[in-house]
């Protein structure tokens, strides 16, 4: 349960929930149905959290109260993925990562293609030039701007839900 | 194009139940008053899962009690419906009354 539901006063409430059937159960049914019962319950809940989760809908409390903020600063990977889904680091990760392939092709190109005829060159060290270049940009800019625009379209989904 | 937003049905029956229970509805409480009043058996992580997205429309907020031994140490969630949520169950009856109207000979009268 501590892997799929992100720290926050949710999962402390859900854990303490389940605890408290259980020991209602114990009382009523005896110790083996409410193990029982118990695991099904915490199954369901892991069941629909992770369904939840694929879905981008974390289990995260919107309103929380004062000392909830500070319980949420935990790392999980359901925070993780809320970062994940922030339109400025999606933006901010790629213009790093097509920064750093540019960069890369750019001074491959300058040191590798004029240098060396591409008829004459290794295939391994062939450059791929400015075509290659315009390419990879032109794939990055495609990416950053479906995943960019697919956050938003999920929160207005979500919303219109 | 109408701005109502309308509930799904388990949404509807979770926040009426929430509006029965009253200040100090939390979910174990929800899922047994829907077992007791309406014989409905519910999924936890169903009602979680409601319970979020309720809370993540504006339809719900919780407030969180002091933890307690006989619940090992963790916090209760209280729930309570906002005006919005309010709205919304009145918005939702009021599409669901249009659609029952004249169908008394087909459905019969409610009990």
């Amino acid at each position: 349960m501590n892997l799929v539901l992100p720290h926050d006063p949710m999962r402390d409430a859900i854990v303490g929930d389940l605890h408290e059937e259980y020991l209602g159960d114990i009382a009523r049914v005896g110790r083996r149905s409410a193990q029982r019962r118990y695991w099904l319950r915490a199954a369901g809940v892991v069941a629909h959290a992770a369904s939840d989760f694929m879905r981008w809908r974390s289990w995260v409390s919107t309103t929380p109260p004062a000392d909830a903020a500070a319980a949420s600063n935990g790392m999980s990977l359901a925070r993780v993925r809320e970062i994940g889904s922030d339109a400025g680091f999606i933006v901010l990760a790629l213009g790093v990562i097509a920064f750093g392939v540019v960069a890369n092709i750019v001074m491959f190109a300058a040191t590798q293609g004029p240098a060396t005829p591409v008829a004459n060159a290794a295939p391994a060290l062939t450059a791929p030039g400015i075509a290659g270049i315009v390419l990879l940009v032109g794939c990055a800019a495609i990416a950053a701007v479906i995943l960019c625009t697919g956050p938003r379209w999920r929160r207005r989904h979500i919303r219109s839900a | 194009m109408s701005h109502r937003e309308f509930l799904g049905e388990f949404e509807q029956t979770v926040l009426l139940a929430i509006l029965q229970l009253g200040e100090h509805a939390y979910a174990p409480d929800v899922a047994k008053h829907l077992e007791k009043s309406i014989d409905r058996s519910v999924s936890r992580g169903a009602l979680y899962s409601c319970l979020n997205q309720l809370e993540r429309k504006g339809l719900l907020r919780w407030r969180r009690e002091e933890p307690t031994p006989d619940r090992g140490g963790h916090a209760r969630r209280f729930y309570n419906v906002t005006a919005r949520g309010v709205r919304s169950l009145r918005a939702s009856r009021e599409g669901v009354m249009i659609l029952w109207q004249g169908l008394e000979g087909i459905l019969g009268r409610a009990k």
